[in-house]
């Protein structure tokens, strides 16, 4: 059954469906609060392996595999389930997440390759920290993983907070999201795996903070846009749950 | 007389200097066996193969000599990371278990020095081998480790000769 139908139904007072409501809700709800504690390792992977708490290999295999394969369950069960608020907001971030950080990446890229802004290429570094094979530096497959960690998962992951906590707010919405992102990323232990460049990178100059803040301005403006365009849940499911009317947009 | 003394003495001097400078320029020239460029005992070798083959023959030889490569660290490869691209430059981490045992066993700070490390890159297109001579750094930390370190540095003389020929 339509959960929208569901809700009219609740509403004119049919007491079953009123309980079926309820059940339905609380197990949407329930999965969103376990897509969205998913989406948090991948990012916290970075952040934990900076700070001296295990190693990125550990920590990928040990909590991001298990993480990614929890959302495809969830995933899965959301669609056979008829939890249309999160499977459309999984799906919406699945699409928006990688192509807002391909975006990111293209600034990254032009600040790293012709400004000298960055002090190495994040990516790379991330995959020969996950494949454990620092020492002798990137191949083929550790390049693979860390380009499908940065782009697919991280990107999904930071689009799965958006979508799954805000809703379908306005585009311009994603942007001070995504300064946020950039600003914990620049003050995070992150800073000493890059090489000692200090907070906001500012060993480096400017260059460095001008280059993650543009970066991450695209992300949002390509993410605020699609979740505005294309999600459908104009409410959170949490707020919609809480019985929260205050429009988020 | 004192013009022609004069004369004599910076003649000496001139021939003294080509001299000097003429065995420089065959010491920058030559091959340089045992080239130490300063302390503790820098010893490189120009390679007569080719980068790749170069590494491949000095890993060959160290295991032909009764030693093993417990790591390697591709610093060309470390180094693209951050937009760097050089044509070459790794280094092997060279040591034996038995040979460790005993040294660690005499002074556990040699693991300051072990497992030894040698190095090939290139440099001006040209293939170059390079180690610090393990009995200066082991004699730095104890003199009773220098004896261990003189034999370790004929073996790396004998396996950087059979790499770099």
């Amino acid at each position: 059954m339509d959960p929208e139908t569901t809700v009219e139904s609740a509403r004119s007072g049919a007491h079953l469906a009123c309980g079926r409501l309820q059940i339905e809700r609380i197990g949407e709800l329930v999965a969103t609060g376990m897509v969205l504690a998913a989406a948090g390792v991948s990012p916290l992977m970075f952040v934990a392996a900076a700070a001296g708490y295990g190693s990125m290999n550990f920590f990928a295999k040990f909590a991001v595999v298990p993480a990614i394969l929890a959302v495809a369950v969830i995933t899965l069960v959301a669609r056979l389930r008829g939890w249309s608020r999160l499977y459309h907001g999984i799906v919406i971030a699945a699409i928006a997440g990688p192509l807002a950080t391909a975006g990111l990446e293209v600034v990254r890229v032009i600040g790293f390759r012709v400004f000298h802004a960055m002090p190495g290429s994040m990516p790379m570094l991330m995959g020969v920290l996950i494949t454990n094979r620092f020492l002798l530096g990137p191949n083929v497959w550790s390049d693979i993983v860390g380009w499908t960690d940065h782009i697919l998962v991280n990107g999904m992951s930071f689009a799965l907070v958006y979508v799954l906590v805000f809703g379908r707010p306005r585009w311009w919405k994603a942007l001070p999201y995504a300064w946020t992102v950039a600003t914990i990323f620049m003050i995070s232990p992150v800073m000493q795996m890059l090489g000692g460049i200090g907070e906001f990178g500012l060993a480096m100059g400017p260059r460095f903070p001008v280059t993650v803040y543009l970066a991450h301005t695209v992300f949002g403006l390509i993410l605020g846009v699609i979740v505005a365009r294309w999600a459908r849940a104009e409410e959170p499911l949490w707020a919609h749950h809480l019985m929260w009317r205050g429009r988020s947009r | 007389m004192t013009t022609k003394s004069s004369r004599i003495t910076a003649l000496g001097i001139a021939a003294g200097m080509a001299l000097a400078l003429a065995a420089g320029g065959v010491a920058l020239a030559a091959p340089a066996w045992g080239h130490h460029t300063g302390d503790p005992g820098f010893v490189t070798v120009r390679s007569s193969h080719g980068y790749a083959e170069t590494l491949s023959t000095l890993e060959h030889a160290i295991k032909g000599n009764g030693l093993m490569v417990m790591g390697k660290v591709n610093q060309k490869a470390i180094l693209s990371m951050t937009g760097l691209h050089l044509a070459g430059a790794e280094s092997l981490l060279v040591g034996n278990p038995r040979v460790g045992k005993k040294l660690f066993s005499m002074n556990p700070a040699v693991a300051a020095v072990v497992p030894a490390r040698i190095s090939a890159w290139v440099s001006h297109g040209a293939t170059y081998i390079g180690y610090f001579a393990p009995s200066a750094l082991m004699g730095a930390i104890s003199t009773k480790l220098a004896k261990p370190g003189h034999m370790l540095d004929m073996k790396f003389h004998t396996i950087v000769e059979q790499a770099a020929h």
